[in-house]
């Protein structure tokens, strides 16, 4: 049993804004009420074509989840889509796009969003704590581009990592500590991939699931934050890290 | 005997509604009951609705205290009318939970079964003697393979409800020793209708594969021997282990506990003696509805299934851990405690009493929820609406769609729908076989209504579990995405009169 069941409604959960130079940002920031947060944690969405809001059952699990650990987590919506401003990404021509590719024309953009909402959260609070960022199926796509324009970050989860669809080079070279999460029955990545890439990955430990509903998680999301928790518990007790701040 | 006060929690619940029936025609007790509801009104109507369906009569009612109040709320026990009537009960027979298997929105089902739990153990007085806790037998440790009657220690439990009903045997456990009362721990098996006449309030569980085994011969034919055929392999095996009980004989041996006392302090197994097998089980399926061959073939790998075999199972995922085989459970503390009250058989006879019960009660569905929640015109939408209103929408737009989709309702509003989209038109919706279909989208009516009337998005409903997508899953995720774009535009709200739909388009 996870110590999320033990501290239970013991979180707040605000809606805010992140204002950036190009749309401003929806998101939700969720803390923990009674006891001083361990570290700050942000929530790396789905791609916005697909369901990819910050309502994402596993966007949404984690954010929840990891405050009730102690952790102050922001899970927030990519430009153009739910809460926030920006071009609507459901025109036309973006879905001609989408359907023959899997790719629209700015999604190489996306990584700013993330950029943009890890600052503002370092921002609201001057304590020294780690930052974790935890990317779910496109958002592995969203931290890679990030760490590959000089992003810092003290830990990263990657769940569902699209390794068949998306280069994800920089993140597989980043030497933070990272908790790579996959189900062999994914159907964005095959099996093969996973089993042949992951371990191979720099810094990274590699949990290979079966029987929790492939890429989608769905019904498992408390079993992901369990894994999700475990990594960051470990990661805070073995790293006295001080924080490592954010570029560019 | 003096008359003493019992708290029951979940009295409105399936197995909570029999221990109240129980209590009142087995016992002398006072009763206080917490009923969630709006306000004290609306608590007060909800239990008359189980009073009445429990056929209790006036003198009976006039022993329950209905208190109208929440376990869940961060709030609860600060009413004085709570804090009273915790003040005066002697023991606590906690039914309240929540029997969702996953995890769902505001966090349950842990919200309920564990900080509900806590927050009960929090406020309990100190005159509190007895308790009295219903939790399962599947959180058992296993020894030799037989689940034991003894605390659970494992950690990787088959699923959310698991793992939060053993919390909550710790924390009950805990509060025990620190607060002094006895502690009663009883674990069920998976809990059916009466013994006697089938009847029950809930069709979870052991009747989800039947039920789904009822929507297939609906739409089967009669060979010239007047017989059935269902094509469909069960992938367990005959002799398999289900652990039913009949929910009286729990109610009994619950209300045993609760007269014993301190005495029944500890952990009981209320699992059968003899357990069903699941040749019982569809043996009477396949009697009751003169299904010509049930062919049970355990090791059926999942690429040789047919389109219909993996729809059925799919309609089974929630229970799919306990599927293919349950556990055997040793009960030999309960045996030792209720020596006169052995478990009794559910054979292929009882099952089909709860069978017949399940069939002449449409399986719980009264006619006007079958109206209000079920009934969608998935025929009047997929054949008229779709194609009339496509053409005027972003679709033609998309000039580089192009396929085919399948919709697969599997209630009462059954059916199934081919539909071709080509360049983006749609030029063609039939009622189809969609076995040989790239992608289909499998949902109840009622989720269906309820994303093309704009209340619940694609993405939403499959998040949520309440749509599937059967075959090429990415292209699904597109097509949901484009379909979610035609019913921002084009809404559907058919207006229900007399059983007949009217559509208004918004």
């Amino acid at each position: 049993m996870s110590r999320l069941l033990e501290k239970h409604w013991e979180t707040v959960s605000e809606s805010i804004v992140i204002p950036t130079e190009e749309a401003t940002l929806a998101g939700v920031l969720a803390y923990p009420q009674d006891i001083p947060a361990v570290g700050r944690l942000v929530v790396a969405g789905p791609h916005p074509l697909l369901g990819g809001t910050m309502e994402n059952n596993v966007a949404r699990a984690i954010a929840e989840g990891l405050a009730m650990s102690g952790w102050i987590t922001l899970r927030f919506d990519y430009r153009g889509i739910g809460g926030s401003d920006g071009p609507s990404m459901y025109d036309s021509a973006a879905i001609q796009s989408f359907w023959e590719t899997s790719e629209v024309q700015d999604e190489q953009e996306r990584w700013s969003d993330l950029r943009d909402a890890c600052r503002w959260l370092v921002d609201i609070d001057e304590a020294e704590l780690p930052l974790a960022v935890v990317a779910y199926s496109f958002g592995n796509l969203v931290l890679s581009q990030w760490l590959d324009q000089g992003g810092k970050l003290d830990a990263a989860v990657c769940i569902a990592p699209t390794l068949d669809q998306h280069d994800l080079g920089a993140l597989a070279k980043s030497p933070i500590s990272k908790l790579a999460i996959a189900a062999e029955d994914d159907f964005a990545t095959c099996a093969e991939s996973l089993q042949a890439e992951l371990p191979s990955w720099n810094n990274t430990k590699v949990t290979l699931a079966t029987d929790r509903d492939g890429h989608f998680f769905r019904g498992h999301e408390t079993w992901l934050c369990n894994r999700i928790e475990q990594f960051l518990s470990e990661f805070t007790a073995a790293n006295d890290l001080p924080h490592t701040g954010l570029t560019p | 005997m003096a008359k003493e006060t019992i708290l029951l929690t979940g009295a409105t619940g399936f197995v909570g509604r029999y221990l109240l029936r129980e209590l009142l025609h087995h016992s002398n007790w006072e009763v206080v009951v917490f009923v969630r509801a709006e306000n004290e009104r609306h608590a007060q109507q909800r239990m008359e609705t189980v009073f009445d369906w429990l056929k209790i009569d006036c003198k009976c009612r006039q022993r329950v205290e209905v208190c109208c109040a929440d376990l869940t709320n961060k709030y609860f026990g600060k009413s004085e009318a709570v804090l009273n009537a915790l003040q005066r009960c002697s023991t606590v027979l906690h039914a309240a939970a929540n029997v969702s298997f996953f995890h769902e929105d505001h966090d349950e089902p842990a919200r309920t079964n564990v900080f509900g739990t806590k927050q009960l153990l929090q406020q309990v007085g100190p005159q509190l003697k007895h308790w009295v806790q219903i939790s399962t037998a599947y959180v058992a440790p296993e020894v030799d393979g037989v689940g034991v009657e003894q605390e659970a220690k494992q950690s990787d439990f088959r699923n959310e409800y698991e793992a939060t009903k053993a919390a909550a045997e710790k924390k009950v456990t805990a509060a025990a020793l620190s607060q002094g009362f006895s502690l009663c721990i009883a674990r069920p098996g998976i809990v059916v209708g009466e013994h006697g006449s089938g009847r029950t309030s809930v069709f979870q569980g052991f009747y989800q594969p039947l039920r789904a085994v009822a929507r297939l011969v609906n739409r089967a034919r009669k060979n010239a021997a007047g017989k059935v055929h269902v094509p469909l392999r069960i992938n367990v095996s005959p002799a398999g282990v289900r652990n039913l009980v009949p929910v009286d004989w729990v109610a009994r041996a619950l209300g045993t506990f609760v007269e014993q006392g301190s005495k029944a302090s500890g952990i009981f197994h209320l699992t059968p003696d003899l357990p069903t097998t699941s040749l019982d089980v569809f043996g009477a399926a396949q009697a009751r509805w003169q299904i010509d061959r049930m062919a049970f073939e355990p090791e059926l790998p999942k690429q040789e299934m047919t389109t219909i075999e993996r729809a059925f199972y799919r309609q089974l995922r929630h229970i799919a851990p306990y599927w293919k085989g349950e556990p055997r459970f040793d009960a030999s503390r309960r045996q030792f405690a209720l020596p006169r009250l052995p478990c009794p058989i559910i054979d292929t006879e009882v099952v089909d009493r709860l069978l017949g019960y399940a069939i002449d009660t449409n399986w719980g569905e009264t006619s006007e929820e079958c109206l209000n929640a079920s009934h969608f015109p998935a025929d009047d939408y997929l054949e008229r609406f779709l194609p009339k209103h496509a053409p005027l929408s972003t679709l033609p737009r998309l000039t580089n769609v192009t396929a085919e989709v399948g919709f697969r309702v599997l209630d009462i509003s059954a059916g199934e729908w081919r539909c071709r989209l080509e360049r983006g038109d749609v030029v063609s919706v039939r009622r189809a076989n969609c076995d040989d279909v790239a992608v289909v989208f499998e949902s109840d009516g009622d989720t269906l209504g309820a994303i093309v009337g704009g209340q619940l998005t694609p993405q939403q409903a499959f998040f949520d579990r309440r749509i599937e997508i059967a075959g090429n899953v990415e292209m699904g995720l597109k097509l949901a995405m484009i379909f979610g774009q035609f019913i921002t535009e084009f809404p559907y709200i058919p207006v229900v009169k007399r059983g007949q739909h009217h559509v208004s388009v918004a």
